[in-house]
C-alpha cells in the first residue's frame, strides 16, 4: 500500500514537473516573441531618426533658418527621440525580468510594455 | 515511436510553431510600421531597417534571452542613436556653419 501510495506521488511529482517546464518553454517562447517585436521596432526606428532629422537640417536650410534656429529644432526632435529611447530602455528591462522570474505579473508587464512601445514607435513615425 | 522520441518530437515543433509566431509577428511589426512613415526617404530608411529585422529575428531564434543579452541590447541602441545624433551634428556644422 505504502509502494503503491508511494508510486502515485511520485507520478503526480514527474507530472507536475513536466507540466511547469512546458509552461516554462512556452513563457520562454513568449519572451522570445516580445523581445524580436522590440528589436524589430529598433530596426525599423533607428534608420528613421537619422533620416528625419536630416530632413528637419534640409528644410531649415531651404527655409533660410539660421544656425541657431535648426539647432533648436533639432532638439525639440531629440526630446522626443530621448523619450522613445527610454521607452525601449523600460520594454527590455521588463523583458530581462520577465525572463529571470516565473511569474504571471512580470510576464505581463513585459507583454504590454513592449506593445506599448511599438506603438509609441509607429506613431512618432507616422507623425509629421 | 517510443514515449520520450514522440515528447521530444512534441517539443521540437511546439519551439518551431513558437518562432514561426515570433516571425509573424516582427512582420506585422514591420508592415505597421511603414505603413505610418510618409516620406520617400523616411520609407527608403524603414526598408533598409527591415533588412536589420532579418538579424533581430535570427537573434530571437537563437535562444532564451539573459539580463545580459537584453542589456547589450540596450547599449547598442543608446549607441545608434548617439551616432545618428553625431552625423546630423556634423551636417549641421557643414551647411550652418558657426559664426
Amino acid at each position: 500500500m505504502t509502494r503503491l501510495v508511494l508510486s502515485v506521488v511520485s507520478v503526480l511529482l514527474l507530472g507536475t514537473s513536466l507540466m511547469s517546464a512546458c509552461a516554462q518553454s512556452q513563457r520562454q517562447n513568449t519572451i522570445h516573441a516580445s523581445v524580436v517585436l522590440v528589436d524589430g521596432a529598433r530596426g525599423a526606428f533607428v534608420p528613421w531618426d537619422v533620416a528625419h532629422q536630416q530632413g528637419i537640417v534640409d528644410a531649415d536650410k531651404a527655409a533660410g533658418k539660421s544656425r541657431e534656429e535648426v539647432q533648436a529644432d533639432i532638439a525639440t526632435y531629440r526630446a522626443t527621440q530621448e523619450k522613445i529611447k527610454e521607452g525601449f530602455t523600460v520594454a527590455y528591462r521588463a523583458l530581462s525580468i520577465a525572463a529571470l522570474q516565473n511569474d504571471d505579473p512580470s510576464l505581463t508587464t513585459a507583454i504590454s510594455q513592449s506593445a506599448a512601445l511599438v506603438d509609441d514607435v509607429k506613431k512618432l513615425m507616422g507623425s509629421k | 515511436m517510443s514515449t520520450s522520441a514522440t515528447d521530444n518530437a512534441v517539443q521540437a515543433l511546439t519551439i518551431a510553431a513558437a518562432a514561426l509566431k515570433a516571425l509573424e509577428v516582427v512582420a506585422d511589426a514591420g508592415r505597421g510600421i511603414l505603413a505610418s512613415v510618409q516620406t520617400t526617404s523616411e520609407i527608403t530608411a524603414v526598408l533598409e531597417g527591415l533588412v536589420g529585422l532579418a538579424d533581430a529575428v535570427q537573434r530571437g531564434l537563437q535562444g532564451t534571452e539573459t539580463p545580459a543579452s537584453i542589456e547589450a541590447l540596450i547599449l547598442e541602441l543608446s549607441n545608434s542613436l548617439a551616432d545618428n545624433n553625431a552625423t546630423i551634428d556634423t551636417d549641421i556644422d557643414k551647411k550652418f556653419p558657426a559664426g
